[in-house]
């Protein structure tokens, strides 16, 4: 490699050697070249990187202005023109850890550049970062800072040069909650006879997929009277406006979207489209009330059957989705119809 | 091979049944195979899981019972009702059921599921590593049945050497510990 990889670092006041708790409320702060244990991680870098600027920040400070501290720091990080940033490691200190995290994320999503942050699995910032950030796995003691910024150095380099990642026992990181391909020693017909016989003879065997974790829960008091009721319609079949002009994804959704139905009687198929993945679209594409019965809860709605039809339809595509932004999507859902004043909602799915 | 799908040749050849020839008379006994489908409403599929469990407890009088499919989401569904009839009647169960990307795996699982097999992900691409001559022509063999151009209608998705069969040797390691806590 001919140019070295260009390293920003970031630091707490502490580390950065400004002061302790006491000067946790300083804002943030830029200096060329390595402070502090930047000075072994110059080291471990060596001839592939140079730590060409310190950015710090005071731990309450940046706990207190997360976004206005992220914003200023990423503007001047950027005059540096950065290839890596490495954060931390933060070891124990949750605030400390918390802004590696965030300052990590921000720099991957608007820099496009690699971070690696450091920090104890204890760590505030470990629950809340480690499926968007890679962090390894630093201990709690400081006394381990050498061999911990090695393995986040070793990460970086990796990353910054495309270079496939172990898994994250080899590397030292926390896991991303990412599961990947990979080659087995049986097939698995031989692996499946083999837990069926451990099962029958009752011995111990472990399967290869974990029981997701969902959380229940309680469903509402039924609507007592629906004459009273304000009821509205959710549909996790994809109905969206015609063209699809918020570009809704047929498909693994990560957002819903909201069709205005106040004043329409009745989904013109030809002013609405339906887009998804799971299922053969043409029928409700012929007549979306296959898929929303807009038509039905009006008619009910004239004859006093139920008290008032909500304005909106809320949709999004549910095939394939990740549990976590399922739930993300539903309670986004459920604030606005909540705050909106409805009390019943009818879900059609597919 | 598609993810989604096989041909007969395959279907005919089945992995699990070689396994299974393979082991007769020695640490098992094959007592045969449950052919089904997987309905579309909930009462078919209820009564579908019903009737391929007691053919296996009652017809076959199998102690054990291993269930595998070919198709995408809503037959999950399929393949933990059998595996939940098996169990009440008394037939241990374990499945053979492919899991798709590499974010999401398969979110159907009831909380007593407890022995899954993965064929992998569907939805990971697969780097082949180098390899000498010999071991290349195994891969190809897994490789080359798959289409290259997409299936009309079908939403662009990339074709794995994956399938719920369980033909590649392909596994998800640690499943348990990567997945989101």
């Amino acid at each position: 490699m001919d140019e070295k990889i260009r390293v920003v670092h970031y630091l707490n006041q502490f580390f950065a050697q400004i002061g302790g708790e006491e000067k946790a409320d300083i804002g943030p702060g830029f200096k060329e070249g390595p402070m502090g244990p930047g000075r072994a991680l110059q080291q471990t870098l060596g001839q592939q990187g140079e730590v060409v600027a310190t950015c710090f920040c005071g731990d309450n400070y940046f706990a207190e202005h997360l976004e206005e501290a992220t914003e200023e720091l990423l503007g001047q990080m950027a005059n540096f023109k950065p290839q890596l940033l490495i954060a931390g490691p933060a070891f124990e200190s949750g605030r400390y850890g918390v802004a590696c995290g965030a300052i990590g994320q921000a720099a991957q999503e608007r820099l496009s550049i690699p971070a690696v942050a450091g920090m104890d699995a204890e760590n505030a910032g470990t629950g809340v970062y480690r499926k968007k950030v890679y962090i390894v796995d630093s201990g709690s003691s400081v006394v381990r800072m050498a061999p911990v910024l090695q393995r986040m150095t070793a990460l970086g380099l990796k990353l910054v040069q495309g270079m496939p990642l172990g898994r994250p026992e080899e590397e030292g990181y926390f896991p991303r909650g990412i599961k990947r391909n990979a080659f087995a020693s049986k097939p698995p017909a031989e692996r499946a006879v083999d837990m069926l016989l451990a099962k029958i003879r009752g011995e111990p065997f472990e399967s290869e997929i974990a029981t997701p974790q969902f959380h229940h829960i309680k469903p509402a008091a039924a609507v007592r009277d629906l004459s009273s009721a304000v009821i509205a319609l959710v549909t996790d079949g994809g109905l969206v406006t015609e063209g699809n002009p918020e570009r809704m994804e047929p498909g693994r959704p990560t957002r819903f979207t909201t069709i205005a139905v106040e004043g329409i009687d009745r989904l013109d198929s030809k002013e609405f489209d339906v887009v998804h993945s799971g299922y053969d679209t043409a029928f409700a594409n012929q007549d979306p009330h296959r898929l929303v019965p807009l038509d039905v809860m009006r008619e009910l709605e004239q004859q006093g059957v139920i008290g008032k039809l909500h304005e909106s339809i809320h949709t999004t595509g549910g095939a394939h989705a990740a549990v976590e932004n399922a739930t993300r999507i539903g309670q986004g859902i459920a604030e606005r119809l909540k705050s909106a004043g409805v009390t019943g909602v009818i879900l059609t799915s597919t | 091979m598609f993810s989604y799908s096989a041909f007969t040749y395959f279907a005919q050849n089945h992995p699990l049944i070689q396994e299974l020839y393979k082991r007769h008379q020695r640490d098992l006994w094959f007592a045969g195979v449950v052919v089904t489908v997987a309905p579309v409403t909930i009462g078919e599929k209820q009564r579908n899981s019903h009737l391929a469990a007691r053919l296996a407890s009652e017809v076959l009088g199998a102690d054990g019972v291993i269930a595998t499919k070919i198709g995408g989401g809503a037959v999950d569904t399929d393949l933990m009702m059998i595996y939940e009839r098996c169990e009440e009647m008394g037939v241990k169960a374990a499945l053979i059921i492919m899991e798709r990307y590499p974010d999401t795996g398969i979110t159907f699982v009831p909380a007593n599921v407890n022995a899954l097999v993965t064929p992998g992900l569907t939805r990971d691409p697969i780097v082949l590593p180098p390899s000498n001559e010999s071991s290349a022509v195994t891969l190809c063999f897994w490789i080359i049945p798959i289409p290259t151009t997409p299936i009309p209608g079908y939403l662009p998705c990339r074709p794995t050497a994956s399938c719920g069969f369980g033909w590649a040797t392909l596994s998800v390691p640690s499943a348990r510990s990567e997945l989101p806590g």
